[in-house]
């Protein structure tokens, strides 16, 4: 079929979301909660566009395509909703270990400091409760990626929540229960999926924290997990050649970026002697 | 990090949990996820509250995750995730009771500052219980101020009577019946009548959608969307469907609904008795706001379904609603899929407002020209206001649409105690401020000024400012907090609202317009409308140019 962005036709396929369709002509939306491997919830609504005909702007990330559609990528109405939903995060959650949210404040000249200082913050402790990885949701932008990944798109383990509501809402485990007693698994997909820092691998956290953190010293090395029969692809992330995160590419056939505990975090073995781990 | 210990007392909670599954007929089998609110409602009857112990346990016996359950029962503030005070104060401070003299200076000075929903639980310092609670708008409106005491609703309340409740010492209410009706008000809903289902029988379903199409019926629930092309789209799906009747009146200053549950009960059970008939469906309920427990009651003794609230306007919404009723926090949905396709349970549903269903029976007896006869060209039939705030006589006035403003003020009795207008509230904090200068605009849906139908009347002596930041609070408090815009959006324009200077005007259009552009639902979206709308009126920012084009949408 064919629709319109911003004057110019283009194809597009049935049953794609707006999003895809602009992908695939080489265009994109700013996106802070849709995930390649992840139910849309459409919550963020960094990626609104203007569609001809329809009253409120509409979230491309999972608004499917109609033949003939006339959409607006870079409207005022567009520029202007977008802007506001990176300088209300901002203006609410600490973001700096969020680089795509600080790119798009600087692509949309997102202005949080004019609220003043006197403004209400997502105000919560550091969690960091266990071995594996810290819980920051001073930094969190409530995506629910996590919530996904824990759940019905990926683990199935069902360890976390959205709690309250309003500019109260949370994530939480239930009761605000330490990790260590509540269902998690440790398997570590909902960190990978966190697009802000809010979930962070505590060796990563620790570098940080320590005032050691060196991106220029790090490099990624790809591998394939010695565990299991599966085979998941990983990434190790190793800064002065010391591993301080695991990932799998989330357009990995066989992970989807998702992995276990053991190929997440069971990587200390392969560790040589040398300055050890951060405490 | 665990806040509260497991319970000393796990044998009672595992005891309440058993006695509320039992009353619900759940004493063998795993209840289905739908029983979830009714269950952590039944919970709370027999344990006070519900404490992490009673959860565990719940989650156990529905074979549901526990983070599930807190998530849902953190969502709605009547359900409690501490123990409550010996004695449950909880006093109005909302638009209308403050208006008429709502005692909170004197509840804080007397027992100390209220505790608040914070959208997570009621948070106290020093983890005791504050002795009361300020709430929002409990529908009582013509009867302001309002408290409630334990179970019990104190009108035209003081701190006399409050405390006097405190102490166990009031006699009961007598219900006030309906007023006798006004000169101009034209009464075709409110009224005991014969019952229309044997005739809605005889028509049969297709016969029902044309009389409806016929009779050009609008929601009445704010929407204002034809009756007909929801029922049409429902009536044409196939399989298994729904009809919903949407009792969750909550927005400040509209009690008309409630009025209509306590004393028509039946018009409503037949109303959706009909909108069954006419779409074919098997399934139908009525969700009725958790704070209108007696409307709950009446409602139930005409044999209808009814699923109770606990606490959340947005539920109001109709997607949360579904969330809702399926045991999900009551998150709204992203649209489409529409409710006429994929509706609660994924069905088909075709939900309508208690007003809209009310008039129903009234249709089907006497036909499509009857109705049209009253009302203008494009809203027909008759509307009920709920008048409340500064006037004579507060109440729920039933008039054709079309009628103008000044009429209505006029039917309530006018301006109390001879004092001069300042503003009107039109169509509820959702809807628009008016001056002294509209009372002839007529009253009709093509005037975008009925809204929910709330109208709050505020004399000279108001403080506007005051009023403005409790509505910008009303949505703070209320976003269910899905979506950026909405979430950050209303604590931000709360706080601006607060501080009111024209140099926050901008900032406040710029919240304005992507509230109103980008939020997921109605609550976001009209969450700007009545502040924006009153800036014209306010000192602060009277004369600033900015403050007096916006129309709601973006500029
Ligand atoms: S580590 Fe795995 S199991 Fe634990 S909360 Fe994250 S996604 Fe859920
Ligand atoms: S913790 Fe991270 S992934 Fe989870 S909701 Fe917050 S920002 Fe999103
Ligand atoms: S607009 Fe507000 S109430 Fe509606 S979905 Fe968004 S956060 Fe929730
Ligand atoms: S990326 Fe589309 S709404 Fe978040
Ligand atoms: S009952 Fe208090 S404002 Fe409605």
């Amino acid at each position: 079929m064919e629709i319109f962005v911003d004057g110019a036709a283009i194809a597009a396929d049935e049953g794609q979301t707006i999003l895809q369709a602009l992908r695939a002509s080489g265009r994109d939306a700013p996106v802070l909660c849709y995930h390649d491997n992840l139910t849309p919830v459409s919550v963020c609504r960094a990626c609104v566009v203007e569609v001809e005909g329809s009253r409120a702007l509409v979230p491309s990330c999972s608004r499917k395509v109609a033949p003939g559609m006339k959409i607006h990528t870079d409207s005022e109405r567009v520029r202007r909703s977008r802007r506001m939903v990176f300088e209300l995060l901002a203006s609410s959650v600490d973001t700096s270990t969020a680089p795509e949210l600080q790119g798009y404040m600087a692509e949309y000249g997102a202005d949080p400091s004019r609220y003043g200082d006197a403004v209400a913050r997502v105000a919560e402790p550091l969690r960091d409760d266990n071995d594996l990885y810290v819980r920051d949701y001073g930094k969190c932008i409530l995506c629910y990626k996590c919530v996904e990944a824990c759940g019905p798109d990926a683990q199935f383990t069902f360890a976390l929540t959205a709690a309250g509501r309003g500019f109260s809402a949370r994530i939480d485990t239930g009761a605000d229960t330490a990790l260590l007693d509540s269902r998690c698994v440790f398997c570590g997909n909902c960190v990978a999926v966190c697009p802000t820092g809010a979930l962070m691998p505590s060796l990563e956290h620790r570098l940080r924290a320590a005032g050691r953190w060196a991106p220029e010293r790090q490099h990624v090395t790809g591998t394939i997990c010695p565990y299991c029969g599966v085979g998941c692809s990983l990434e190790l992330h190793v800064q002065d050649n010391r591993i301080f995160k695991v990932t799998s590419p989330s357009d990995s056939s066989v992970t989807g970026g998702h992995l276990c505990v053991k190929g997440r975090f069971g990587f200390s073995y392969v560790e040589g002697p040398g300055e050890p781990p951060p405490a | 990090m665990e806040r509260n210990p497991p319970s000393a007392s796990a044998e009672a909670e595992r005891a309440a949990v058993g006695a509320a599954l039992a009353r619900l007929g759940w004493s063998e089998a795993a209840p289905p996820r739908s029983e979830l609110l009714p269950l952590l409602h039944a919970v709370q009857e027999e344990h006070g509250w519900l404490s992490r112990g009673c959860l565990h346990e719940l989650a156990d016996r529905m074979a549901l995750p526990f983070p599930d359950v807190w998530g849902v029962a953190s969502f709605y503030a009547m359900l409690r995730l501490e123990p409550p005070p010996a004695v449950r104060v909880q006093v109005c401070d909302d638009v209308t009771c403050r208006l008429r003299g709502a005692c909170l200076d004197a509840m804080s000075a007397r027992h100390g500052a209220p505790s608040r929903f914070q959208g997570h639980a009621y948070p106290h310092e020093d983890g005791s219980a504050a002795a009361w609670e300020a709430v929002p708008c409990l529908g009582q409106c013509e009867h302001a101020p309002v408290a409630v005491v334990e179970d019990r609703v104190i009108r035209d309340a003081t701190i006399e009577k409050i405390e006097a409740a405190m102490n166990g010492r009031v006699p009961p209410e007598t219900a006030s019946a309906i007023p006798d009706p006004v000169p101009g008000e034209v009464r075709r809903v409110m009224r005991k009548g014969p019952s229309a289902l044997a005739r809605a029988e005889e028509m049969g379903s297709a016969a029902l959608l044309d009389l409806v199409e016929k009779s050009g019926l609008l929601g009445r629930g704010g929407a204002a969307f034809p009756a007909a092309v929801k029922w049409r789209a429902v009536a044409g799906a196939p399989g298994e469907k729904w009809a919903i009747c949407n009792a969750d009146e909550s927005e400040p200053g509209t009690f008309k609904d409630r009025i209509v549950m306590e004393e028509y009960p039946e018009l409503i059970a037949e109303g959706l008795r009909i909108a069954m008939l006419a779409v074919g469906a098997k399934n139908g309920l009525v969700y009725v706001r958790g704070e209108y427990e007696e409307a709950a009651r009446r409602l139930a003794a005409t044999g209808v379904r009814v699923f109770r609230g606990a606490g959340a306007y947005i539920c109001g919404e109709e997607t949360a609603l579904f969330n809702s009723v399926e045991g999900r926090r009551g998150e709204p949905r992203n649209k489409p899929p529409f409710p006429t396709e994929h509706g609660v349970f994924g069905r088909p549903t075709v939900i309508n407002n208690v007003e809209t269903l009310s008039n129903l029976p009234l249709l089907v007896l006497e036909g499509a020209d009857a109705f049209r006869a009253h009302g203008t060209e494009r809203s027909a039939g008759t509307k009920l206001f709920a008048v409340s705030g500064h006037v004579e006589r507060p109440g729920v006035y039933e008039v054709p649409f079309g009628t103008r403003l000044g009429d209505l003020l006029n039917m309530a009795g006018g301006v109390w105690q001879g004092r001069r207008l300042q503003a009107v509230l039109c169509g509820g904090v959702a809807g628009t401020f008016l001056g002294p200068g509209a009372l002839d605009t007529p009253l009709a849906f093509e005037a975008r000024n009925v809204g929910s139908g709330a109208i709050v009347v505020l004399d000279e002596t108001a403080s506007l400012p005051e009023i403005l930041a409790r509505i910008a609070r009303f949505f703070r408090d209320e976003s269910c907090g899905q979506c950026v815009p909405c979430r950050v959006g209303t604590q931000r324009q709360l706080e601006l609202v607060e501080r009111i200077g024209s140099a926050d005007v901008d900032i406040l259009r710029d919240l304005a317009a992507v509230m109103t552009d980008a939020s997921i639902c109605g609550l976001g979206q009209t969450a700007a409308v009545a502040i924006m709308s009153a800036l014209p009126l306010l000192d602060g920012a009277r004369g600033d140019p900015r403050a007096s084009d916006f129309d709601g949408r973006a500029g």
